[in-house]
């Protein structure tokens, strides 16, 4: 027991001995910050219309109205727009018949609903009304990235400690583990416990800006379901990295594979799930999903840690294997 | 030349040591797999659904609802824009959007006379792009453009904590060349790599002269934008963390290349916005605004190379002679 406390200990000494490590716990949170102001931005945004010089002032003002209209000197020049990066329309006249021109690579229905949006604009219709704005729960875009910066929180914390046990095996310090009187379970306990404690903190930081507090309890409960998820990718890391190179290959492929995947899920229909079921990361996102939407988490919480405790188990016996740490008395 | 060429090949061993042609190939695969199989052809509209209540005469828009408490909650979903009336007048509930975005929403299901107004597609010939594949220069810019970034600075950091840094000073190899070295050798395999995604993602179709060279210049910019920023890191935990947040930002303009009416200035700025609309335009057919993006690029070029030079010779290589 003393042995344990004494390398927990430890191992929180040298994650706190490096100041960046702590920063990395906010980093998803600085992420959400982004996420939010930018997402903010995307939802208040407006149509943009480019117009020509023969749409006159009077069509132009009633444009306006439904759209960001940029007036351009010459067709040329509003061609040119339209032709851009973005999907823009452009509005000219041609014997006196208004005229929408669109490239015709937008696809979808952007067409057809330029030619309904800028027709009624131009029209007679007129509608009275009061409005009341609802903040939404989100959509797929939002929830994408919200999925993501905490996908991100969970992994930061296995990742750091993971570069840790990449460092005693590259400097030789894991063989005087070995032969200690502490034991394989011993030393995952040490990693483990810090690695989720570090994922607490960021999913804390992450929800509180994201104002999520009144979801908080249910990501702390994905959080502490997701301690196999943590501790597999720390024994992936060391099992598979001898050294600090090799350590960031490993992690080049776990960060997309930890996120992709879930988030790939969200895209394929319900006949095909079945294939994620085994991947504890999608659970994760199931939960992550069911917090936002208000529903039931128990079930995709005990998943996430059910699924997870196999994978858990065969990286950490491959990490006893290659560093020949002792199992058992 | 040879100098050059010595330090690529330095690299290069240093990544088949390192299995890390495996992690790239590895992560290949899981890309194309997820583009192929995972994502959908087509995705389901994100225009806004109606639904109403208590308003009749606007049922025909959409789904009509028990209660107000159900329009609410079916607002709440996202998405969706709800019609309250009261008998006499009509209240629209709605997520947060502009007021222009409102008009245009209101002013087509006002039940008006629409003005006469025809259509004109600048490009008959032009095809919608599938979802999945139009994700395919996403994936090019963000994972193989920024191979050398990740293993670029991953080298120079290991150069530094294994000591190998104080070899390279007193050599007579110089700032210009190591930088070079890198740039080039990430250019190549950054090229490639954007290559075999595009050829098993999208297939031979494409224009390649304009993706090659986009892909070439734009891994060599990224790359000398993470030697710059490698420069200022210590240790490797601190460096991959912290990178993270900045490769974050430079995918932003993966928003506007979803909204594509959500282009607003600053977004321009960011050096992957110009190589990712020219990606698809390279791939999907479409004319490449040439002055825009090769400006942009030249001018990224200049900028990145300058501070990986200075930030190289200064902090990392401390005062080494240049070439």
């Amino acid at each position: 027991m003393k042995t344990l406390a004494f390398s927990l200990a430890r191992e929180f000494k040298l994650i706190v001995r490096n100041g960046i490590s702590l920063f990395m716990v906010a980093a998803p949170a600085l992420l959400a910050v982004i996420f939010i102001v930018v997402f903010g931005a995307v939802q208040t945004s407006s149509l943009t219309l480019g117009a020509d010089a023969s749409v006159s002032d009077a069509d132009a003002k009633k444009l306006e109205q439904v759209a960001d209209v940029a007036r351009y000197d010459t067709y040329d020049a509003l061609i040119a727009r339209i032709k851009g990066p973005d999907a823009v329309a452009g509005v000219t006249v041609e014997n006196g018949q208004t005229v929408i021109v669109v490239e015709g690579n937008e696809g979808g229905d952007f067409a057809t609903a330029m030619d309904a949006i800028v027709g009624a604009a131009l029209g007679t219709g007129d509608l009275s009304y009061s409005e009341e704005t609802i903040e939404p729960k989100g959509n797929r875009a939002y929830d994408m990235s919200m999925i993501g910066v905490l996908l991100l929180s969970l992994f930061i914390g296995g990742a750091t400690v993971g570069l840790g046990i990449v460092s005693e095996r590259e400097t030789g310090a894991i063989k005087a583990v070995a032969v200690s009187p502490l034991r394989l379970g011993g030393y995952v306990v040490t990693k483990v416990v810090p690695a989720i404690l570090l994922c607490i903190a960021g999913m804390i930081a992450a929800t509180l800006i994201m104002g999520k507090a009144e979801q908080l309890p249910g990501f702390l409960l994905l959080a502490v379901c997701s301690i196999f998820v943590s501790g597999m990718m720390i024994f992936i890391l060391g099992a598979f990295a001898s050294n600090q190179i090799a350590a960031i290959g490993v992690m080049k492929l776990l960060m997309p594979l930890s996120l992709v995947l879930p988030i790939s899920a969200m895209f394929l229909s319900d006949k095909w799930q079945f294939l994620y079921y085994v991947f504890p990361m999608y659970w994760q996102y199931i939960a992550i999903r069911a917090i936002n939407d208000g529903a039931a988490i128990w079930q995709p919480c005990l998943l996430a840690l059910g699924v997870s405790l196999p994978w858990f188990a065969a990286t950490v016996l491959l990490f006893g294997k290659k560093t020949t740490l002792r199992i058992g008395r | 030349m040879r100098g050059v060429a010595a330090l690529c090949a330095q690299d290069f061993k240093q990544m088949l040591k390192n299995a890390l042609f495996w992690v790239l190939t590895a992560t290949l695969a899981v890309i194309v797999l997820v583009v192929n199989f995972a994502l959908p052809a087509q995705l389901a509209s994100d225009v806004s659904e109606i639904v109403i209540y208590n308003a009749p005469q606007y049922a025909y828009l959409g789904e009509t609802m028990d209660s107000e408490e159900a329009l609410r909650e079916a607002v709440a979903r996202g998405n969706v824009v709800g019609l309250l009336g009261d008998g006499e007048s009509l209240t629209v509930i709605h997520p947060p959007m502009s007021e222009k975005t409102l008009n245009a929403i209101m002013g087509v299901i006002s039940g008006g006379e629409p003005a006469a107004v025809t259509v004109k597609v600048l490009d008959d010939g032009a095809r919608a792009i599938p979802f999945n594949q139009r994700m395919a220069p996403v994936f090019i810019c963000f994972e193989a453009l920024i191979t050398g970034f990740i293993l670029g600075g991953a080298l120079m950091l290991a150069e530094k904590e294994s000591g190998t840094v104080k070899a390279l000073r007193i050599s007579p190899m110089g700032t210009f060349r190591y930088v070079i070295s890198k740039t080039l050798l990430f250019s190549v395999i950054g090229t490639l790599y954007a290559a075999l995604i595009c050829v098993f993602c999208v297939g031979f179709g494409v224009a390649w002269l304009p993706f090659l060279l986009l892909a070439f210049f734009g891994t060599a910019t990224i790359t000398l934008i993470g030697l710059a920023y490698t420069t200022l890191m210590r240790d490797m935990g601190g460096w991959f963390f912290s990178m993270t947040l900045l490769l974050a930002v430079n995918m932003l303009p993966v928003i506007s290349y979803s909204s594509p009416s959500f282009a607003p200035g600053w977004m321009k700025l960011i050096p992957s916005y110009p190589v990712l609309f020219s990606f698809e335009k390279a791939m999907f057919g479409g004319q490449i605004d040439l002055a825009y993006v090769v400006l942009a690029m030249a001018a990224w070029l200049i900028i990145a190379y300058a501070l990986a030079h200075m930030m190289t010779r200064k902090l990392f290589l401390k005062g080494a002679k240049g070439a």
